[in-house]
C-alpha cells in the first residue's frame, strides 16, 4: 500500500522533469491507451483464473501439499488461516493496484523514450539539414566572392549593372535558402512549443488521474481491509465460539469426572472409616492389657533403677571427693610447677647471659689467638727461616769441622801410629825383658789402611755407589726370591727365625689372622710371605749377593756353594740350582745357629762387601722384638744418603778401636798383672827404701843425742846444781 | 521534591508540598508581575481559578524574559510548556525545551502538511531543519544578514541532521553549512531550482554552476558523517559531474547518491563508474533521466565487476541501448549483491532479453528488476518464454516488471503469477512459523 502511494508522487515529478520542453503524444492517446488498458485487464484477469485452475489442478495431482496446507490450518487455527487467505487477497488486490498506478508512469516512460528516440532522430535530421544547407551556402558564397573579383575587369556600367544584379540574385537564392532553413527550424520550434503545452497538458491530465487512481486505490483498499478484517473478526469470533465452546464441553467432562470421582472417594472413606473404628477397638483392648502388664514392669524397672541410682549416687559422691582431692593436689602440683617453670626461666635467663658472656669471650679469645696465630706463624716462618740458616751454618760447620778434624786427624795419626809403635815397643820389651815371652806383633794390615786417609775416602764413595746399585740388585733379590728353588729355603727361615720378625709384620699377622681365619692356605701362604719378608729383613738380606750369602749358609753341599760363589746372572742361576737340585738345607735345629754365623759373619765382616750397615742391621735384629720398627728405617732409608759418612766413621771408629785394642785384651791383663806384682815390688821396695830411710835418720838422731847429752853432761851447770843428773845416773 | 504524591499522598505531605510549591511560584510571580501588568481579572464566572494554575499562566506569560522551570515538578512543567507562546526565539527555546507537544504545534502552525518522519520522528528535528531550511532558501547576499544565518547554523546544529533544499538562488558558498556542520550534517538534498517562477521564467535560474560544484566538491572531501547526497534535477553535465566525483574521490561516507533528472551523459558516467571501485561504499545509486548511452552502461558494467557494496541501481529513462543493457545484466551473473535494478525505458531489446534470461539463472542476490518500456519482445517467442522458465528457476526474485517489454501477455502474466506466489508463500510461511513458535511458546 505504502509503496503503491508513495510511487506516484515520484513518477510525477519525474515525468515533469522529463516533460519540460517537450511536446508530448496527445490527449486522445490516453483514453486509448486507457480503454486499452481496460481491455487488457480483463484479458489479464481471464489468464490469471486459467493459470490458477493449471496450479490447482497440478496441486490436486500432488495431493501432499493440500494435505500440508489443510494441516498447516489446523496447527494454525481458523484465524489465522483467515488472515493468510485474506493477506493473500489483499496483497492481489494492492498488486492490481499498484500496477495499475504505476502502469501510468510506465506508460509516460514508454512515451517519453519513444518522444526521445524520435527527437533524436528529428535531431539529427536537422542537423545534417543545417550542415547541408551550410555547406550549400559556403559553396554558393565562395563563388560569389569569386564572382566579385570578376566585376572588377567589367568596365561596361550596363554589364556591371548586370552581374551585380545576377550576384545579388545569387545572394538572395543563399538568403533564401537560409531564410527557409530558420523558418523551418522556427517552424519546428512552435511545434516544440504546442508539444510543451501538449505534454503539460498531458502532465495534468496524468496527475488527475493519478490522483483519480489513488483515491480509487485508497478507497478499494480501505474497503477491502475493512472487508478483511470483517472476515477475519468473524472467523476468530467463530474460532473463539468454538474455542469456548469446546473448553466448556471439556470442563463440563472434566466437572462430571470429578464428581463421579468425589463419590467413589467418598464410599471408599466411608468403608475406610468402619474398618479402621474396628481395628481401633481391637486395639485398644489390646493395649490396655499390654499396658498393665508394662505398668507393673516398668514399676518393678523403677525401683530397681531408684536403687542402682542411690548406689551410684554414693559411687559418685565417692569419686566426687576423690576427683575433688586430686584436683587440690594436683593444683599444689601445678603451682609447684609454675614455681619451677619460672626458676628455669631465671635459669634459663642467666644461662643465656652467661652464654653471651662466653659468646663475646670466645669472639675476644677467637681474635686473639687468631692474632696469636698470625704472630706465631710470622715467628714460625722467622725461626724456619733462622733454622735453615742454621742448617746452612750446621752444613758449613760441619764441612769445616771435617776438614778441620780430617786435618786434626792425620795429625793424630801419626802421633798415634808412633803412640802405638811405641806401645808395641814397650809391648814388646815388657814381652821380651819383663816375661821373657815371645812377643807376637799384631797383623799390620790395620796400620796400613789407617795410615792412608785418602783410600778410605775413596773406598766410602764406592761404598755410595754399591748403595746405589743396591736398588737395581733388589730387583734381582726379588727374581730370586720369588723362584721356586728358593721357597724351602725361605719357608725354613720364616719358621725357625721367626722371633726376628719385626713389631709391624706381627700386627701385620695377627691382622691377618683375625680377618679371615676361614681362607686358610691363602691366609698361610700371605704369613708366610710377610714373616719371611720381616725375617729376611730383619737379616738384611737385601741384595741379591746377600741372598746368595744366606744360602751358601743354609746348605751343605759343595755344588751349591760353588754355584752360589760363581757370579752369574740371576736367572741362570736359579735355572742351574733347580736343575741340579743340590740346594739341600741343613737341619732346622741348625738353622739358628748358622743365622746367628751369618749374621756375625755380616757384622764382623770389615771386608767392603756387608759394610758398617750389617752391624746396624745385626743390631737392630738383636734388639730385635721391641726396636725393629726404629731399626727399620735406618736399616732401610739410611742406606742412601747417611750410608756413606757412616761407613767412613765406622771405619774410622774401628780403626781408632784397633789403635787402642793394639793390645789384645791378654796382654793387657799380663800388663796389669805384671803392673801389679810390679808394683807390689816397688811398694817392698819403697818399703825397703823407707826403712833404711828410717834406720838412717835414727841413726843421725842416735849420733845428735849422743852429743846433745855430752855436751849436757859436759856443760858446767852440773856442777852447779846439788845434785847433779850425773850423779843420778 | 514529591510530585506524584500531590493528589493521593497523606495530607501532612500534601500540604507540606503545596507550601513549598506556592511559595517558590509566588516568588516567580512577585518577579514576573510588574512585567505583564495586572492579572486578568474573570468577570461574570463564578469560579475562582486556582492559584496554582494562575501561577503557571504567568510563568508561561513570562517565560522569555525568565527561560527557567527551576525545580518545578514535570506536572507543572508539561503545563507550562502546553501554554507558552509559538513566537520564543528558537536560541533559547531550542535547548531548554524537549517536548515533543509544543514542537508539533509551533510545526504544525507555521506549516501544512508536516511529516515527522523523514526527520527522525522528531517534531524538534523537523522544525529547526525546515526553519533552517527555509532560511537558507531564502537566503539573499544582498538583502539578508550573513551574521545571523551562521548563528542560526551554529545553535541548529545540535538538532539538524539533514538538509533538503528545493532552491538556493543565492548560490551560497556551501563552506558556510559545512564548516558548521562538519560532524553533524547526514543528509543533503540540494536542488538549485526556483519554485512559483511563472513568468520571470529565465533558464540561468536553474542548474548547478561550476563554482557550487567546486565548493560541494571541497565540503565532501571533508565531510565524515554525510551519508545520504541528493544532486537531482541540477542539470549536471559531464564537466560538472567529474567535479563532484573528484570530491566524492577520497570520501567514505556518502552510500545514497541521487543524481537523476541531469543531464549526464557517457562521460560523466565514466567519473562515477571510477567511484564504484572495490572499496566504495556506495550502496545506492540512481542516475535516472539522464543522457547514458551504450560507452557509460559498459562503463558502469565494468565497475560492477568489482564492486561488492552497491545494492541499488537506478537508471531509468536513459539511452543505454540494446548494447549497453546487456553489458549491465551480464556482469550481473558476477556481481552477487545488487539486489535492486531499475532499468526501464532503455531502448533495450533482443540481446539484452536473452542476457537476462541467462543472468537470472545464475543470480542469486537481484530482487527486485524493473525492465519496463523496452521492447524486449523483438528477439521473438522463443526467449520470452525462456524468461519465464529463468523466473520460475531464479533464487532470489521478488518483482520482475516487464510491463510494455512486447513480451506477450500471457508470459507476463505468468511472471506476476509465479513471483506473487512465491512472495506469498513466503509470507504463509513466516506467519506459519511465527504461529508455531507462539504455539511451543505457550506451550512450553
Amino acid at each position: 500500500m505504502s509503496a503503491g502511494i508513495m510511487n506516484p508522487p515520484q513518477s510525477a515529478m519525474s515525468g515533469g522533469g522529463g516533460g519540460v520542453g517537450v511536446g508530448a503524444g496527445g490527449g486522445g492517446d490516453n483514453l486509448g491507451q486507457l480503454l486499452i488498458g481496460g481491455d487488457r485487464e480483463e484479458r489479464i484477469l481471464a489468464r490469471r483464473k486459467r493459470i490458477a485452475e493449471r496450479l490447482a489442478v497440478r496441486r490436486a495431482g500432488e495431493g501432499g501439499t493440500l494435505l500440508d496446507a489443510e494441516e498447516e490450518s489446523v496447527v494454525v487455527g481458523l484465524g489465522k488461516s483467515q488472515i493468510m487467505s485474506s493477506r493473500k487477497r489483499l496483497n492481489k488486490t494492492k498488486a492490481l493496484g499498484d500496477e495499475r498506478i504505476t502502469g501510468v508512469r510506465v506508460a509516460a516512460d514508454t512515451r517519453e523514450s519513444e518522444r526521445r528516440t524520435l527527437e533524436e532522430t528529428r535531431r539529427q535530421e536537422l542537423r545534417a539539414k543545417m550542415l547541408t544547407e551550410a555547406e550549400a551556402s559556403a559553396r554558393h558564397n565562395a563563388a560569389v566572392a569569386m564572382r566579385w573579383a570578376d566585376l572588377f575587369s567589367v568596365q561596361v556600367p550596363q554589364d556591371l549593372h548586370a552581374e551585380i544584379v545576377k550576384q545579388k540574385a545569387a545572394c538572395d537564392r543563399i538568403i533564401a535558402s537560409k531564410d527557409k532553413l530558420v523558418g523551418e527550424f522556427k517552424a519546428e520550434l512552435k511545434l516544440k512549443d504546442d508539444d510543451y503545452v501538449r505534454s503539460l497538458r498531458k502532465q495534468a491530465e496524468e496527475v488527475d488521474e493519478l490522483l483519480q487512481l489513488m483515491g480509487e486505490q485508497f478507497r478499494e483498499m480501505s474497503n477491502a481491509y475493512g472487508a478483511e478484517m470483517v472476515d477475519i473478526e468473524v472467523s476468530f469470533k467463530q474460532e473463539r465460539g468454538e474455542l469456548l465452546a469446546e473448553n466448556r464441553a471439556e470442563l463440563a467432562a472434566l466437572f462430571e469426572r470429578r464428581r463421579v470421582r468425589e463419590q467413589q472417594f467418598m464410599e471408599t472413606t466411608q468403608e475406610r472409616a468402619e474398618q479402621f473404628h474396628l481395628q481401633l477397638e481391637e486395639l485398644r483392648l489390646a493395649d490396655a492389657e499390654e499396658y498393665n502388664v508394662l505398668k507393673i514392669r516398668l514399676e518393678t524397672d523403677i525401683q530397681n533403677l531408684e536403687q542402682h541410682l542411690e548406689a551410684m549416687r554414693a559411687t559418685y559422691q565417692l569419686n566426687t571427693e576423690k576427683l575433688e582431692y586430686n584436683h587440690r593436689v594436683l593444683q599444689e602440683r601445678d603451682k609447684e610447677n609454675e614455681l619451677t617453670q619460672q626458676q628455669q626461666k631465671r635459669k634459663i635467663a642467666r644461662h643465656r647471659d652467661v652464654l653471651s658472656n662466653l659468646k663475646s669471650r670466645y669472639a675476644e679469645l677467637d681474635k686473639k689467638y687468631q692474632d696469636d696465630n698470625m704472630r706465631l706463624t710470622e715467628e714460625y716462618r722467622r725461626v724456619t727461616e733462622q733454622f735453615k740458616d742454621l742448617q746452612r751454618k750446621y752444613r758449613h760447620f760441619a764441612k769445616a769441622d771435617s776438614a778441620r778434624r780430617g786435618s786434626v786427624r792425620t795429625m793424630n795419626a801419626d802421633r798415634v801410629a808412633s803412640l802405638v809403635r811405641k806401645v808395641l815397643q814397650a809391648d814388646k820389651a815388657i814381652h821380651d825383658q819383663l816375661l821373657g815371652w815371645i812377643w807376637q806383633p799384631p797383623t799390620g794390615e790395620v796400620f796400613a789402611s789407617a795410615g792412608d786417609s785418602v783410600t778410605q775416602l775413596a773406598e766410602s764413595e764406592a761404598a755410595e755407589k754399591e748403595v746405589a746399585a743396591a736398588e737395581a740388585v733388589d730387583e734381582q733379590l726379588s727374581t730370586l726370591r720369588a723362584h721356586q728353588a728358593f721357597a724351602p729355603m725361605i719357608a725354613l727361615v720364616a719358621e725357625e727365625a721367626g722371633f726376628l720378625a719385626d713389631a709391624a709384620a706381627l700386627r701385620e699377622l695377627a691382622r691377618l689372622n683375625d680377618e679371615d681365619a676361614v681362607a686358610s692356605a691363602m691366609l698361610k701362604a700371605s704369613q708366610n710371605e710377610i714373616k719371611s719378608d720381616a725375617v729376611l729383613r730383619a737379616l738384611n738380606v737385601n741384595s741379591a749377593r746377600r741372598f746368595c750369602a744366606l744360602a751358601t749358609c743354609l746348605t751343605d753341599s759343595p755344588a751349591a756353594h760353588k754355584l752360589l760363589g760363581r757370579q752369574m746372572d740371576v736367572s741362570e742361576l736359579c735355572s742351574a740350582i733347580e736343575a741340579t737340585g743340590c740346594l739341600t738345607l741343613c737341619s732346622p735345629d741348625e738353622v739358628v745357629a748358622r743365622l746367628m754365623a751369618f749374621a756375625e759373619a755380616s757384622r764382623g765382616a770389615g771386608e767392603g762387601d756387608t759394610g758398617p750397615q750389617g752391624s746396624g742391621g745385626v743390631v737392630a735384629a738383636d734388639g730385635g722384638a721391641d726396636g725393629g720398627a726404629d731399626a727399620q728405617p735406618s736399616s732401610s732409608q739410611g742406606g742412601a744418603s747417611g750410608g756413606g759418612h757412616k761407613r767412613a766413621e765406622e771405619r774410622e771408629r774401628a780403626y781408632w778401636h784397633t789403635a787402642v785394642d793394639v793390645i789384645s785384651p791378654m796382654g793387657f791383663r799380663v800388663w796389669k798383672a805384671l803392673e801389679k806384682s810390679i808394683a807390689a815390688y816397688m811398694s817392698t821396695l819403697q818399703r825397703r827404701s823407707d826403712t833404711l830411710d828410717e834406720l838412717r835418720s835414727l841413726q843421725r838422731q842416735n849420733e845428735e843425742l849422743r852429743l846433745l847429752l855430752n855436751q849436757y853432761l859436759a856443760s858446767r851447770i852440773n856442777e852447779e846444781l846439788r845434785v847433779p843428773p850425773t850423779a843420778v845416773i | 521534591m514529591s510530585t506524584p504524591g500531590l493528589g493521593d499522598s497523606g495530607a501532612g505531605s500534601l500540604a507540606f508540598d503545596a507550601a513549598l510549591t506556592t511559595e517558590q511560584l509566588r516568588a516567580q510571580a512577585r518577579s514576573a508581575t510588574p512585567s505583564s501588568g495586572a492579572p486578568k481579572v474573570l468577570t461574570g464566572v463564578p469560579y475562582i481559578v486556582p492559584l496554582k494554575e494562575q501561577c503557571v499562566q504567568v510563568i508561561a506569560d513570562n517565560f522569555e524574559a525568565n527561560p527557567t522551570f527551576g525545580a518545578l515538578p514535570p506536572l507543572y512543567v508539561k503545563k507550562i510548556i502546553d501554554l507558552l507562546p509559538l513566537d520564543l526565539p528558537l536560541e533559547l527555546v531550542g535547548t531548554l525545551i524537549e517536548d515533543e507537544s509544543y514542537w508539533e504545534r509551533r510545526s504544525n502552525a507555521r506549516w501544512r502538511n508536516c511529516d515527522c518522519t523523514p526527520h527522525g520522528c522528531s517534531w524538534k528535528q523537523l522544525y529547526f531543519e525546515r526553519n533552517l531550511e527555509h532560511a537558507l532558501e531564502r537566503f539573499d547576499p544582498a538583502t539578508s544578514d550573513a551574521e545571523g544565518l551562521q548563528r542560526m547554523l551554529v545553535f541548529s546544529k545540535r538538532f539538524v541532521s539533514s538538509i533538503r533544499l528545493q532552491q538556493l538562488p543565492s548560490h551560497l558558498d556551501l563552506h558556510v553549512i559545512f564548516d558548521v556542520m562538519a560532524t553533524s550534517l547526514t543528509c543533503l538534498g540540494l536542488t538549485y531550482g526556483m519554485r512559483n517562477v511563472g513568468m520571470d521564467y529565465d533558464r540561468s535560474l536553474f542548474g548547478m554552476k561550476l563554482s557550487d560544484c567546486r565548493s560541494l566538491a571541497k565540503c565532501l572531501e571533508r565531510t565524515e558523517t554525510l551519508t545520504y547526497l541528493d544532486l537531482r534535477s541540477n542539470m549536471l553535465d559531464d564537466d560538472r559531474v567529474r567535479m563532484v566525483a573528484s570530491g566524492l574521490v577520497d570520501n567514505l561516507s556518502v552510500t545514497h547518491l541521487d543524481l537523476s533528472h541531469n543531464r549526464i551523459a557517457d562521460r560523466g558516467v565514466r567519473a562515477i563508474a571510477k567511484l564504484l571501485d572495490s572499496r566504495s561504499v556506495l550502496t545506492s545509486l540512481n542516475l535516472s533521466d539522464n543522457a547514458i548511452h551504450t560507452e557509460g552502461g559498459r562503463a558502469l558494467a565494468r565497475a560492477l565487476r568489482s564492486n561488492v557494496a552497491l545494492l541499488d541501481l537506478r537508471l531509468r529513462l536513459n539511452r543505454l541501448g540494446d548494447e549497453g543493457g546487456r553489458a549491465i545484466l551480464d556482469v550481473l551473473k558476477v556481481n552477487q549483491n545488487l539486489v535492486r535494478l531499475n532499468l526501464a525505458a532503455n531502448s533495450m531489446g533482443a540481446v539484452s532479453a536473452s542476457s537476462l534470461a541467462a543472468m537470472l539463472r545464475e543470480n542469486g542476490s537481484l530482487r527486485e528488476i524493473v525492465l519496463t518500456s523496452n521492447d524486449l519482445g523483438v528477439a521473438g517467442e522463443e526467449v520470452c518464454r525462456d524468461i519465464r522458465d529463468a523466473v520460475e528457476e531464479s533464487k532470489s526474485l521478488e518483482v520482475l516488471d516487464v510491463r510494455s517489454c512486447n513480451l506477450g501477455l500471457e508470459v507476463e502474466a505468468a511472471i506476476t503469477e509465479t513471483l506473487h506466489a512465491r512472495v506469498d508463500s513466503q509470507e504463509m510461511a513466516n506467519i506459519v512459523k511465527d504461529a508455531r513458535g507462539r504455539a511451543t511458546a505457550s506451550g512450553a
